[in-house]
């Protein structure tokens, strides 16, 4: 077992080199200069800049006007360095370590991500059960009609509608943002005041991320109710609670588990949508902005984060895949 | 409509729909049926024949589908005498499974379901108070009494007195009929934790050890704790046929419980099957299209076709005497050492259209022995010895004379 995680962390080195280089040239090639961006507001603003300090502009934040490949690949292994020393630059944009940057703000995501995914369980899993156990009923069409309803809707879109009627209209819960800033609050107040904020934020993420869960369940509960080992279970005896709920539901958790792991990099990414619409200070919030500033080693640190994550979550996934079925041994 | 389009089974919307609304209120009404609460006044009966265990009468298990009402069973009756086993024998399709699947409940609704028709079984069910809790013997046994169930009419949440307890089925695929994530020992504690009032950990796992001794498995200890991918096909039908018998049933099953074995392991395990029906001292359905299996195993024979019963007699009858064209084509078509030089004889033809089928005898195209009276309506069942019945119309003037 330890043997086959070490070798799977080496291939994990691997992929995560090529993740890197693809990332980067990636970056380079985007049509944004964060130095000439800077320059331009400096000149719009009044500022003289003489041809000095653009280069000397260049030279600081590890640039070249008008890259070559070279250049690139000279930035790029620079790059690699200090990351090979735990160091991840310096963000363009914040002006702080990007390390410290995504620290930051990854709590705020991580929290509602969290949250949202365990509803999502809560709630999913039991609607695919229903909806598999009374295939092409009323509750059947019903469950899957509202939850396809909840995939269908654009995040923009159904978020601004939740905030505009549970906050502007209803008033019941605070429109943006995270915390009250024209109130000085702390301790419980204050946690009372954060979890008011991400109300809709999760409401939002939750009902359109239950419908995709809820038809995998579906779909594998359907597909073990039709199995031979189910027949057997009937013909023991069992009532068909029992049937459902430890036969097939023991079965149907293989493929739900194994998914839950492939979770793990979107708890930390950040709903970009979602935290614009509402305002949150949230990491996907920062990476967006970052990018259309041109933020080269944020846009890397912060991608390399999630490339981390991803490898490990199929990693996880593969060992919990062992966990639960006991067919899949490790080799 | 044209003629060839209508032969090739093309419907309309218009027919499309008349089924699916005549398909729906059948399907309702059933399924109600089904799902009802009742007494057990209700579906207490009577055996005709009392040294029978099941007697199967006129039992019909249809099938809704969108094309039509398919007739799985159609009309099947048949007995199982006391500690006999009675072989079923057919082509695929023919119903034989549905039937017993019919006698288990296990046709799955809201398509499949039992039209009409009862299914008499002589249950020993632990003896219930007017409250239908356990009545417990001064020894701290319980007690026991003979039940007469028509098991056709019994709601489906009845059945777990039925089911596994006094009929046990074994399966056709022993590679997938067990469980994947729990061990051996999981499922077959399970048995006796759900037949057996007060069992407890201990005395289920005593039991299920015992289970796997006498089906001829060599380390039950390491059985018992092993997943069902751990064993061979031989070994998880032996595990099969364990969990059947743990909770002592009086019928036990068997659906072409060979078919998925190599010969060897074949002759095993039915030959584990006979030494089990005398131990048990039970009754033994089996259904297979091996006619050797079934000279080898069987007491008496039913030989179905297109769901309906066409011939059954004793298996010296059947197998020395076959009268209905079909069971000696059946004969016919089995490989024997003598004929290797000539080609294996089939027979010609296919069953008809399931959901469509002729008013007059169903194996009248594929039958080479026809007579006038083939055209006229389906034959009846012919008693043409103490034990041996058929359907043809070869043999209605016998019936006549007689």
């Amino acid at each position: 077992m330890l043997k086959y995680i070490a070798k799977r962390l080496g291939y994990a080195v691997l992929v995560l080199l090529g993740v890197s280089l693809i990332i980067y040239f990636l970056t380079r090639l985007m049509p944004i200069d964060f130095v000439r961006d800077k320059v331009n507001s400096m000149a719009t603003s009044g500022a003289t800049v003489s041809a000095e300090m653009v280069d000397a502009m260049y030279e600081s934040y590890g640039l070249v006007e008008d890259a070559t490949f070279l250049d690139i690949l000279k930035g790029y292994f620079n790059w690699l360095g200090d990351l090979v020393q735990l160091d991840l630059g310096t963000s363009f944009k914040y002006g702080i370590p990007v390390a410290e940057k995504i620290a930051m703000h990854m709590g705020t995501s991580f929290i509602i991500a969290l949250i949202a995914a365990v509803f999502e369980f809560l709630i999913a899993i039991p609607l695919g059960i229903t909806a598999a156990t009374h295939q092409y009923k009323f509750r059947d069409y019903l469950v899957t009609i509202l939850v396809m309803i909840g995939i269908s809707l654009p995040a923009f879109f159904f978020g601004n509608i939740l905030k505009s009627w549970l906050s502007l209209e209803l008033g019941w819960f605070p429109s943006s943002g995270l915390v009250d800033a024209t109130k000085d609050l702390s301790g419980i107040t204050l946690l009372i005041d954060y979890a008011r904020h991400v109300f809709i934020p999760i409401l939002t993420v939750v009902i359109l991320s239950i419908g995709a869960r809820m038809r995998m369940t579906r779909t594998n509960m359907l597909e073990v109710l039709g199995s031979d080992y189910i027949r057997t279970a009937r013909a023991k005896g069992l009532t068909e609670r029992v049937v459902i709920n430890k036969h097939a539901f023991r079965n149907t958790l293989i493929p739900l588990v194994t998914s839950m792991a492939g979770l793990l990099p979107s708890l930390f990414s950040g709903a970009i949508i979602t935290e614009q619409v509402f305002d949150l200070p949230g990491i996907g919030n920062i990476a967006l902005q970052a990018m259309n500033a041109g933020d080269i080693p944020f846009i890397m640190g912060y991608n390399m984060f999630l490339a981390v994550l991803s490898v490990l979550g199929v990693l996880l996934a593969d060992l919990m895949y062992a966990i639960v079925d006991p067919r899949v041994k490790l080799e | 409509m044209s003629k060839e389009k209508k032969a090739r089974g093309y419907l309309t919307g218009r027919e499309i729909r008349a089924i699916a609304k005549a398909n729906k209120a059948d399907m309702k009404r059933l399924e109600a049926y089904k799902n009802r609460k009742a007494d057990e006044e209700e579906f207490l009966t009577e055996m005709k024949d009392p040294s029978n265990i099941l007697e199967i009468e006129d039992l019909h298990t249809y099938f809704f589908t969108e094309q039509g009402v398919v007739k799985a069973v159609n009309g099947v009756s048949f007995n199982i005498p006391k500690n006999a086993t009675v072989g079923i024998v057919g082509e695929s399709g023919c119903g034989k499974s549905v039937t017993s699947m019919s006698v288990m409940r296990l046709i799955q609704g809201p398509t499949g379901q039992i039209y009409s028709g009862s299914i008499r079984f002589k249950a020993h069910d632990v003896a219930r108070d007017a409250k239908g809790k356990p009545i417990k013997n001064e020894d701290g046994t319980y007690a026991t009494e003979d039940k007469t169930y028509d098991i056709a009419k019994m709601p489906i949440r009845e059945i777990h007195r039925i089911r596994g307890k006094q009929i046990a089925m074994i399966f056709q695929e022993p590679m997938t009929s067990l469980n994947p994530v729990f061990t051996i020992g999981q499922q077959l504690d399970e048995v006796t934790f759900i037949h057996t009032p007060g069992a407890t950990k201990e005395s289920a796992k005593a039991r299920s050890i015992e289970m796997l001794n006498l089906v001829g498995i060599a380390m039950p200890e390491r059985v018992y704790a092993a997943f069902p991918h751990e064993l061979s096909g031989g070994m998880r039908q032996r595990v099969m046929i364990a969990m059947a018998l743990a909770a002592d049933p009086r019928l036990i099953i068997a659906d072409e419980p060979t078919t998925a074995l190599d010969v060897t392991i074949q002759a095993q395990i039915l030959d584990l099957l006979r030494d089990l029906k005398d131990k048990i001292d039970g009754s033994i359905l089996l259904i297979t299209h091996d006619l050797g299996v079934i000279a080898e195993m069987a007491d008496y024979v039913v030989v179905m076709y297109a769901g309906k019963v066409i011939e059954q007699g004793t298996v010296e009858e059947i197998f020395h005497n076959p009268l209905h064209p079909y069971t000696i084509g059946l004969q016919k078509s089995k490989p024997t050492l003598k004929s290797d030089d000539e080609a294996l004889f089939n027979i010609p033809g296919n069953v008809p259209n399931p959901v469509d089928m002729p008013n007059y005898c169903y194996f009248k195209e594929r039958c080479d022995k026809c007579v006038k009276a083939c055209s006229g309506d389906y034959p009846c069942m012919v008693q043409v010895s103490p034990t041996h019945y058929v359907a043809c119309h070869l043999y209605d003037k016998e019936e006549n004379h007689g």
